[in-house]
This record gives C-alpha cells, structure tokens and sequence, in this order.
C-alpha cells in the first residue's frame, strides 16, 4: 500500500496530540506525587486528599489521548482503512493537533506545580482541599480550551 | 537546580510546619506558675517524644537537642542532600572544637560541655587536637583548627581562638550556601554574618577595642561590606544608624541599635536581630516549592529551642514573665 | 563587797598607789576605746557602703548571667568561660591600727591597658554576657576592699570589747574596791586612834588618881 505524505502528517498530528500532554501529565502528577508522598509521610491520614490533587494533572494525557483518537477515528485508521489524505489535509490535521500537543504539556507541568503547593495547603489544614483543588483546577480550563479548539479543528477539516 | 528538585522535602516539612509550637504554647509555658508545670506544657506538644527518660526541669536542654537532632535527620532523609542540614550543624563541630583546643591548652578535660549535635565524632576531634594532626578532620576544620593553634602558640590569647573559629565556620557556612546554588540559601547566610557583623561593631565598641581588633574580628563576606564598619568605628553611633539606614538593615538600625543607645543594653538588639533573620526565613512559609520550606524549616526550629531555653531558664530562675516575654524571639507560623 | 586588807599604813599607801595608777590606766583606755569607737564608725560606715555597692553589682551581674543563660545553650556558655583571660595578682599585708593588727590586700591588676577581659567570640554569644563580665570585673576590686574592710571591722570590735571590759573593770570594780579598801583601812586607822586616845585618856585619868592618893 503507498502511504501518502498527507496520511504521514496526520498520524504525525495524532501521536503528538496524544506524546505531549502524556509527557506533561507524568511529571505534573509525578510531581504532585513527590510532595504528597512527603506529605503522608509525616501524616498517613491525609493520603485521600492528596491522592486527588494529585489526579489531576492527569486530565491532559487524556484530552491528548482523546484528540488523538479523534485524528485516527477521522482519518479511518481505527477502522482499519486508512483513508485518502492528501499533503494540504495531511498538515491541517496535524496542525489542529498542536493546541492540545502543546498546551497540554505545559498545562500539565503547572497544573502539576499548583497542585504540589495544594498539596501544602492541605498539610496545614485539611479542611482547605476544596480551596487547593480550585486553584489547580483554574489551570485545567487553558487545556480545556485547547482540546475544544483541536476538536472543532479537526472536525471542520474537509476529509 | 530545578526549583522542584525537593518536592518531597517541601511536602514533609509543609507537614511538619503544622506541629511547629504556636504562640499561644509559649504564652501557656509563660503563665505556668512552676517551671515544672512549663515544662509539663512543653510535653504535650510534639516535644513530648523527646522527653525521653528527662524528669527534672533542668534536662529541657537535652529535650530541645534530641528534637534538633530529628529534624536535621527528617531534613537530611528528606532532600538527600546533606548540605542543608551541614550549614546549621558544622557549628557544633567547630564548638566542639573550641572546646577541645581550649581544653587542651588548660590540660583538663571538657568533654562535658562539646555538643552531640555536629557530623564529626568528638573523639576524632579531640584525637586530632591531641596529637596535634588534624588530616582525619573534614579540611574546613582542619585548616580553621590548624591555624587557631598556631595563633595560640604565638599569641596567647583564647578569645582568637573563638575569633579565628567563627571566622572559619561562617567562611564555610558561605561556601556551602554557595554551592547549593540556591539564590535564598546565600541570602539567608549573607544575612546572618551582616547580623553578626552589627553585633560585634556594637560590641567592641561597648568593649573599648581599637578598630585594628574589630578588624580582625568582622566576618567576611556579609553583604554589608567590612569597610563600612571599619570606618564609622570612630565615628559616634548615630553616624553608623544613618549609613544603615536606608539599607536593608533599617529597621534595625533605627530601633534596634537606638534602643541600645538608651538603655545601654543589647537585650532589644538582639532580639531585632533574631527576628529579622527569622522574618527573611519566614518566605519558606509561603513558598510551596524550591529550598525556600526547607531552609526555613531548620531555621523556625532553631529559633524554637531558642524560645524554650528562654522560657525554661526564665521560669527556673524566677524570672518575671514580662522580663522573659522582652527577650522572647518572634515565632515562624 | 568583801575586803581582805590587812589595815596597815603600808597597806594604806600601796592601795593609794594603785588607785593611782588604775584612774591613768583607766583615762589612758578610755581614750584609746573612745578613738577605737570613733575608727570603728568610720570603718562601719565604709564597710556597709561598700557591701551594698557589691550586693548590688553582684545581683545585676548575677541576673545578667541569667538572662545571657536564657539566650545561649549551657554548653557555649561555658565555653565562652573556660579559658580565663584576665589574672589579678594579690598581696596581702598586715597594718597597725591603735596596736590591733589588720590585714591590707593589694590587688595588682594584669589586665592593663589594652588587655581585655573577654575570652569568647562573638558569633554565639550575647551581649548580656559582656554586661555581666564588665560587672563582675568591676566588681573584684570592691569586693578585695570590703573583705579587707570587713576584717579590719571584726578585729576592731574584738580589741574594743576587750578595752571596753578593761575600762569597766577598772572603772565599777578595781577603782571603786580599792577606794573602799582606802576608806576601810582610813576609819579603820583613825578608830585605832580614838581607842589609842580614850586609852591614853583613861590611863591619864588613872594615873593622876593614883597620884593623888
């Protein structure tokens, strides 16, 4: 089979959708991990709470995964016939895939810092969860944002 | 180094930060009639488990060491990285130290009052000072002991032996706030030889010493410079407050070392100056990430040892409370 | 009052010879007691003034050990004070003071001139450690004058309890006896010679009756 530069592009676009904001999730909840990990060290109690400030940089490896899936449902690729694409729809794909790619990896890393220092809010009073999880949630919304630009992206590509 | 090189040390202290003693804690050990019964409030706190087998009111000495002694552990465990905790312990090596070439020159024996809180053993030390070989010492020691000797035999004179010592541990403390890479570590040990600084100008000068000894006497690399001392030592007092006026220091200045001038006592002085080294440390309270907790952490830990020994040494000695309360330090949360 | 004297006119003059000298000897101690009297006021007064000074210094310098205490850990107080510093050299000699013999100390102070008195650094330590050590060295020099003060005081008081004794035993006991044993042997005398009178009288009296018949 003869794989066009316009197929190549946009599963070039689908994998980075979903590379990006993986690698920004792991080290947002890896560091998010890292000071809960110090947190519940000293106090075992508090692992609940922490565990879920911890999630939540998780949210963008799974906008990616998301996007990603969209780009290969899009292009056929998960039903096994992979489309047509020409160069031009080739890189639009791909480009409609950055927003996500990039703003859900650095998203991720400051979501991932956000939620370390809610982490601290919850060491000194636990009753505050809500307070922590608010303000890494306001981070969420940039990657909200981009996935809904990619999405609306990809589906008004003409295919 | 990447400002979140210690999320775990920050999460661990951020968790320790709240068995911190409060303000109210200190004031109920202020109220107590006894100091047994201050000390009884000092055992319901985090304190308690370093009780230990200390009955009488006069073991709360080893009580607030076996509670430095965890959290220097705590932070060493924590950041992997022994340079923290090295720049607060490396003065009690170099007390020791004192203590042993002193000892020595005396020809008894001190090892009473050396302190079990350093990195090197006591007995390396006072083998070192015995045999006059110094090569199994970590070289800071080494070259500070080694030339405290030498001065000794020259001069005669145990107060150079402080002087010289001082002056090696604060070069050291300097060296290792620079190697952390940190731009707060420097700062904070920048900040503590200025204050050490302040206080020997005041000193000597209460003290009547020529300008040639405060020169020998001043440590180096403050961020106020030696010549700025050296030059207003002639100077009335008033001159000097100016110059540190519209520094970072006037604060201190202006009350600090005016209240020395009226009630020729360093009492508030040195309180003020506690409390500004304490107050620069406090950034680690808000910090959420970076050696900013961490730093601030030991720091707000020394500083409540600080508070209990007055406290205890207050209460034991009938002190009144309002005369405790003039000497008591600011506390960190 | 009881007094064994033979009533003779050897007695008489000798015991006029001793009252003699006791009325000197007892001026002679009473001038000495009352110029004692009058050194020991003197030395009192100093002596209180003095130990007020030192119970003054001495507490100040004490409560600003305390406080410096309360600032410094044990350990690096006593490090600060284990090698001494500052030496005094003393001397200690005797004087006469109205023949009671009083010791005299002399401080000789090493620490002169530019010589401190501060054997620490400073980086650990407060400065209400150098509040009390100025005291406390002040204080030394005072406290050698009140202890020479002090003893002078005692030894003075010892020798004017003794004079004092002295001068009342001669005043209320030795004088006063002795001038009744003067008056004693005097009546005693004189009764003699009425009785020698009456007899001579009487015996004249007896003789001219003889004569007569």
């Amino acid at each position: 089979m003869e794989i066009s530069l316009g197929q190549f592009f946009a599963v070039f676009g689908a994998a980075i959708a979903v590379l990006m904001p993986g690698i920004g999730s792991a080290i947002g909840v890896g560091l998010a991990g890292e000071s809960a990990s110090g947190v519940v060290t000293e106090d075992p109690n508090k692992f609940g709470q922490t565990l879920l400030l911890q999630a939540l940089p998780g949210t963008q490896g799974i906008y990616g995964l998301l996007t990603g899936f969209v780009i290969m449902q899009r292009i056929g690729l998960i039903g096994g016939q992979l489309l047509e694409i020409s160069t031009y729809q080739g890189l639009l794909l791909f480009s409609a895939a950055l927003p996500i790619a990039f703003v859900g990896l650095l998203s991720a890393i400051a979501q991932g810092k956000t939620a370390a220092a809610g982490i601290g809010i919850v060491a000194k009073r636990p009753e505050e969860l809500a307070k922590g999880i608010t303000f890494a949630a306001m981070v969420e919304t940039y990657a909200v944002l981009a996935l809904l630009a990619s999405i609306l992206m990809i589906f008004g590509i003409q295919i | 180094m990447s400002k979140n090189a210690y999320l775990y040390a920050v999460g661990r202290v951020k968790a320790l930060e709240t068995k911190l003693l409060s303000k109210s804690t200190f004031e109920r050990m202020l109220e107590a009639p006894t100091a047994q019964d201050a000390l009884k409030v000092l055992g319901e706190t985090d304190y308690g488990i370093s009780f230990g087998d200390a009955e009488s009111v006069y073991d709360f000495e080893k009580i607030i060491y076996s509670n430095l002694k965890k959290t220097y552990k705590v932070v060493d465990e924590s950041t992997k990285n022994p340079l923290f905790t090295r720049m607060s312990t490396l003065k009690y090596d170099f007390h020791n130290l004192k203590v042993l070439i002193k000892g020595e020159y005396l020809g008894d024996d001190y090892q009473g009052i050396t302190m079990d809180l350093g990195n090197v053993s006591i007995e390396k030390i006072a083998r070192a000072v015995r045999d006059m070989d110094y090569k199994d010492l970590p070289v800071v020691l080494k070259q500070a002991a080694e030339e405290a000797v030498v001065d000794f035999e020259l001069q005669k004179d145990p107060q150079r032996i402080d002087i010289i010592l001082d002056k090696h541990l604060f070069k050291a403390i300097y060296q290792m706030a620079l190697e952390t890479g940190h731009a707060f570590a420097l700062e904070i040990a920048q900040t503590e030889i200025d204050l050490i600084n302040i206080n020997i100008f005041v000193r000597c000068r209460r003290m009547g010493r020529d300008v040639r000894f405060l020169e020998t006497a001043l440590l180096d690399n403050g961020i106020l410079e030696k010549s700025l001392f050296i030059e207003s030592y002639n100077e009335p007092l008033s001159a000097f407050t100016e110059k540190l006026f519209m520094g970072r220091y006037g604060e201190i200045a202006a009350e600090g070392i005016q209240s020395l001038e009226d009630t020729n006592s360093t009492t508030i002085l040195e309180r003020m100056m506690d409390d500004f080294l304490l107050n620069k440390s406090k950034k680690g309270k808000y910090a959420t990430s970076g050696v900013e907790p961490i730093i601030g952490y030991i720091k707000a830990k020394e500083n409540e040892g600080k508070i209990i020994r007055t406290i205890m040494v207050g209460k034991i000695n009938n002190v009144p409370a309002d005369k405790i309360r003039e000497r008591l330090r600011d506390v960190y949360v | 009052m009881e007094i064994r004297v033979s009533p003779t006119r050897m007695e008489l003059t000798k015991l006029k010879k001793r009252v003699a000298i006791a009325t000197r000897g007892h001026k002679l101690l009473k001038d000495k007691q009352d110029e004692l009297i009058k050194k020991f006021v003197d030395l009192v007064r100093r002596n209180k003034e003095l130990r007020e000074q030192v119970e003054k210094e001495l507490t100040s310098a004490l409560q600003d050990f305390v406080m410096a205490r309360a600032l410094m850990p044990e350990e690096i107080l006593e490090e600060s004070l284990m090698y001494p510093i500052a030496s005094v050299d003393l001397e200690v000699g005797r004087k006469n003071i109205m023949s009671v013999i009083v010791p005299t100390i002399e401080s000789n102070d090493q620490t002169e001139g530019d010589k401190n008195i501060y054997s620490y650094g400073f980086a650990n330590t407060s400065g209400q450690l150098d509040d009390a050590i100025t005291t406390l060295s002040g204080v030394l020099s005072k406290m050698l004058e009140l202890s020479e003060v002090e003893k002078t005081c005692q030894l003075m008081a010892v020798e004017i309890e003794k004079t004092r004794r002295r001068v009342n035993a001669l005043e209320h006991i030795m004088i006063p006896q002795m001038t009744e044993a003067i008056k004693y042997i005097t009546m005693k005398l004189e009764e003699n010679e009425r009785s020698n009178i009456t007899r001579l009288m009487k015996i004249k009296d007896m003789v001219m009756v003889e004569g007569r018949v």
